[in-house]
């Protein structure tokens, strides 16, 4: 394929002349010019002076002449793509305003000084956010290069079944057309893909544009000359076609999702003998933009029944009809009062927004099955109503004489693509109400995060809330980007999902000194949760899955609950990020139900307490009391992240880090130890016989990310627990400001008294309570320790406490 | 060269483009005052001021229904034939302005040398 640029084509100087003519003050200039010329002429030649009057008289025709051709041909000046194999001439091919702006085509520096500046090249500076230097000092330089730069632009424009090679397609080209771009691009987190669909959304922008410039007549005004009043309707309900007429049209584009949903609509409202259309679908899915797809439908498209074209569709809630009355009698009344309106009316569609309210008693809603059943039976008023899939169900059971008489149609969710269409088409909304402007990487970014972390909706709705909410965390020149998406969902969600930095990430990588503050030993045991948790922050774990799945093995008071407390202690924020949950209680396999009862059914269980605060450590203590039943609900947890309620709601754990703890096997590891042989070296036969013994199923075990054998806690690294314990008393003793402290024979003391090899260390916190903890009590109701003093404590003083009992 | 493409396309599709204009502009006012809606809804009840008569009333009350709604009709029909007399008289106006555009856009360029002409002649 040859490149062609032919500059005398007329098309060429035409594009540039309409330029001149259209740059703004240029336009208005000609405007008034004329305007003014023309009637100086009209005085002049009133005036008598006949020469200076038709003089002017020829110049405001020349201005008239250029206003009607820059509003006729200049305007738009067609463009025509070559056909496959065909050469590439620039002047026909291009644009009318790429054709007006590039002066040079020489090289792609050249034609890149000749879009700098304009609207659509702009867009991708400030959209995505890139640099406009990395352009200007990598693009080439040279000629050759120019007919590959066209040859994409061409490609691409044929892609996006574009008619033009328009400066949207110039751009992506020539920034593809940079050696390391696509580094660049990653550096800004986006893939040349998403440039491409820039191509399109920034066509859609221009549309929206056009669109606005152009007025409706939406019927025109005898429209609703035959249709009867609706005062009651007009007070209560929200009239979505008015709505529409008085922002000019919708601003959202087609999918063919709705557009296949409204359809339907159509055809039932035109022919169905009953008149009445359910959308169901999850929350999320667009049922309510769906209707106003249609209302719009109604309003513009041509050739439809005469029965529905220009029909209006008011929305009605159940709240706003409980508002005006109160008791059942009187909302039966009013609700018929309302419905013979609208039969009268007969060019109202009633539109029940969240029907479940009209068919159930309840905090704002009201059982209408009586008014509304007949209304449907005798096919008397048009109605829409949406539910949820839950409350189709539940009405489909509860209410099988009304769903029986409805149609339904089945809303779907929208993919990714349509999705991001739907956020691209949203937020110039969002933009024009609130004054922000959001960039690309928002938008990915609240499609990644929502999938993970809204899981009560679906798309579009839960990733449009999303940005809707991260307006509040807009950077200060009101743009939000990616960061203000995830500051707002580790806001709502309580997840860390914005790149450690700073304090965190200085902690990230001292973590083992950080948990060895409150813990002792057990180093293999800690390394590994700490290189998990480092995985998790820095993005390199599998998303769909838990942050780490451990199983801790090793005889009580080894340390096993510790580190779990220690983990929520330093990484999570408190050791309130602690989920514990005894495996005790759940011996027999109905337990199962009690694990998994949903938010509402078991509002302090694992699911309620997750739900609150995702990014937690959870710890199930003891799992080998476990009934093998509740042991099974491990292995989708483990695998993928998440669990099913009891109402069938997903619940995610891919934030939490899940610690198993178990004493199976703590005899041998006791032995083992006590015969001088290390961890190390006995550890994987001690699995081994773990699984052989089937304690735990295989396909359990095989699920952690690790398992770690604890070994008991030699004497030196006693005193250290010690330490570890006394440090509590005195943050407790802060309060007082006195502390307390013990001789080496009192540490030895403690160690002796409070070990016991079956329950390891933990006897000793109980040592150091009726031991020290009591005589510094007793010293402070006598006031024998004052402020700012030390108690110093020996081996005797503890043994006189008769803590040993 | 600039020029012979203006001339070019006011004498071809720029006078084409004016004849479309007319059925457009014709067609935007007779949408503006509704007037396929009016022509098909001449005679039903101004705003469905209607009244019901039922089987059991009685004949007062059938005759009285009937004078009612007729009576809706028949403001309906007055108010609609205003409308449709308004938008005749718009129309008019409208194809009278898109005619004048026709006849006058080829003179229009001819303008600058015609009045120049005049202006140095002491023409008319």
């Amino acid at each position: 394929m040859r490149v062609i640029v032919d500059k005398s084509h007329s098309r060429r100087k035409k594009a540039r002349f309409s330029r001149l003519l259209r740059k703004p003050y240029n336009k208005i200039a000609l405007n008034v010019l004329t305007v003014v010329i023309a009637t100086l002429s009209a005085v002049f030649i009133w005036d008598g002076q006949d020469l200076l009057g038709y003089l002017l008289a020829a110049l405001a025709s020349v201005g008239l002449s250029l206003l009607l051709w820059r509003e006729g041909e200049l305007k738009s000046l067609p463009a025509k793509l070559p056909a496959q194999g065909q050469d590439l001439i620039l002047s026909k091919a291009l644009d009318r305003r790429a054709l007006g702006r590039i002066k040079s085509y020489e090289t792609p520096y050249d034609v890149w000084k000749g879009i700098e500046g304009s609207w659509r090249e702009k867009f991708f500076t400030f959209r995505y956010g890139i640099d406009r230097k990395f352009i200007e000092d990598n693009v080439s330089k040279n000629s050759a290069d120019s007919v590959s730069l066209w040859s994409k632009a061409l490609e691409l424009a044929r892609l996006e079944n574009q008619e033009s090679i328009t400066i949207a397609a110039i751009y992506v080209s020539l920034l593809a057309s940079i050696d390391g771009y696509e580094q660049y691009l990653a550096r800004l987190h986006l893939e040349p893909n998403d440039l491409i669909v820039g191509i399109d959304w920034q066509r859609h922008v221009e549309l929206v544009g056009e669109k606005f410039e152009k007025t409706h007549s939406f019927g025109g005004m005898a429209r609703d000359w035959s249709a009867g009043y609706t005062p009651l309707l007009n007070r209560l309900g929200q009239n979505i076609s008015d709505q529409i007429e008085f922002q000019g049209g919708l601003l959202f584009r087609d999918n063919d999702a709705h557009q296949s949903a409204v359809n339907q609509m159509i055809k039932i409202f035109s022919q169905a003998p009953r008149p009445n259309v359910v959308l169901v679908g999850p929350q999320g899915v667009g049922k309510d933009t769906t209707v106003r797809s249609f209302a719009y439908k109604l309003l513009v498209d041509e050739g439809l029944s005469h029965s529905i074209e220009y029909n209006q569709v008011i929305s009605i809630s159940a709240p706003a009809i409980l508002s005006q009355v109160s008791d059942k009698q009187s909302v039966e009344t009013f609700m018929q009062q309302l419905l013979n309106e609208i039969s009268q009316s007969k060019n109202t569609i009633l539109y029940f927004e969240n029907a479940h309210q009209f068919f159930e008693e309840g905090t704002g809603t009201v059982n209408l099955t009586s008014v509304l059943y007949p209304v449907l039976q005798s096919s008397n008023i048009k109605t829409i109503f949406t539910m949820t899939n839950d409350n189709w169900e539940k009405m489909s059971v509860e209410h099988q004489d009304v769903t029986n008489l409805l149609n339904k149609i089945v809303v779907q969710p929208a993919d990714k693509a349509t999705t991001f269409r739907i956020m691209e088409d949203q937020i110039l909304l969002i933009e024009n109400q609130q004054k922000v402007l959001f960039k690309y990487q928002a938008l990915q970014e609240a499609y990644r995060l929502s999938s993970r972390y809204m899981h009560g909706e679906e798309f579009p709705g839960k990733a449009i809330s999303l940005l809707e909410a991260a307006v509040n965390h807009a950077e200060g020149n009101k743009v939000v980007t990616a960061q203000s998406v995830q500051a707002t969902v580790e806001q709502t969600q309580g997840v860390k999902v914005s790149t450690a930095g700073g304090k965190e990430r200085s902690k990230l990588l001292n973590l083992e000194e950080e948990i060895h503050k409150h813990m002792i030993n057990q180093d293999r045991a800690v390394n590994v949760v700490s290189d998990a948790l480092r995985r998790a922050r820095s993005g390199v774990n599998n998303p769909n899955k838990p942050i780490g799945t451990f199983m801790f093995l090793g005889p009580t008071g080894v340390g096993k609950t510790e580190l779990a407390k220690a983990i929520g202690r330093v990484f999570f924020g408190g050791e309130d990020r602690l989920v514990r949950v005894d495996m005790n209680n759940f011996v027999q396999a109905s337990d199962v139900t009690r694990l998994l009862a949903s938010t509402v059914e078991n509002s302090s269980g694992l699911i309620a307490q997750i739900t609150k605060q995702p990014y937690s450590v959870v710890l199930f203590d003891e799992i080998e009391k476990a009934h093998p039943d509740v042991v099974n609900v491990f292995l989708q947890l483990l695998d993928e992240g998440v669990l099913r309620d009891s109402k069938n709601n997903t619940v995610s754990f891919r934030d939490a880090i899940i610690i198993t703890t178990s004493n199976a096997g703590a005899h041998i590891i006791r032995e083992k130890i006590e015969a001088g042989v290390a961890v190390e070296e006995f550890e994987k036969d001690f699995l081994d016989q773990l699984i052989e013994s089937n304690q735990f199923r295989p396909e359990f075990l095989n699920r952690f990310d690790e398992m770690v054998v604890f070994r008991p806690l030699t004497k030196p690294e006693l005193l250290q627990v010690v330490d570890l314990l006394m440090a509590s008393v005195n943050r407790n003793l802060a309060r007082q400001k006195v502390q307390v402290a013990l001789s080496e024979d009192a540490r030895h003391w403690l160690v002796e008294n409070g070990y016991d090899a079956r329950l390891g260390a933990r006897p000793l916190r109980r040592m150091i309570q009726r031991s020290v903890e009591n005589i510094v009590a007793k010293k402070l109701l006598e006031d024998s320790f004052m402020p700012g003093s030390t108690l110093q404590l020996t081996a005797a003083e503890l043994e006189a406490s008769g803590a040993k009992g | 060269m600039l020029i012979v493409s203006f001339f070019t396309w006011w004498y071809s599709r720029g006078w084409l483009n004016e004849l479309h204009g007319l059925s457009a502009r014709l067609t935007k006012v007779a949408n503006i005052f509704s007037v396929p809606i009016l022509l098909r809804t001449m005679f039903n009840p101004w705003k469905q001021i209607t009244t019901t008569s039922f089987k059991d009333s009685s004949l007062d009350e059938k005759i009285k229904a009937l004078v009612d709604n007729i009576f809706s009709r028949i403001v309906g029909f007055f108010v609609r034939l205003i409308a449709l007399f308004l938008a005749f008289i718009s129309i008019l106006i409208t194809g009278v302005y898109s005619i004048l555009r026709i006849i006058l856009w080829p003179a229009i360029p001819l303008l600058p040398f015609i009045f120049t002409f005049i202006g140095l002649t002491g023409g008319l």
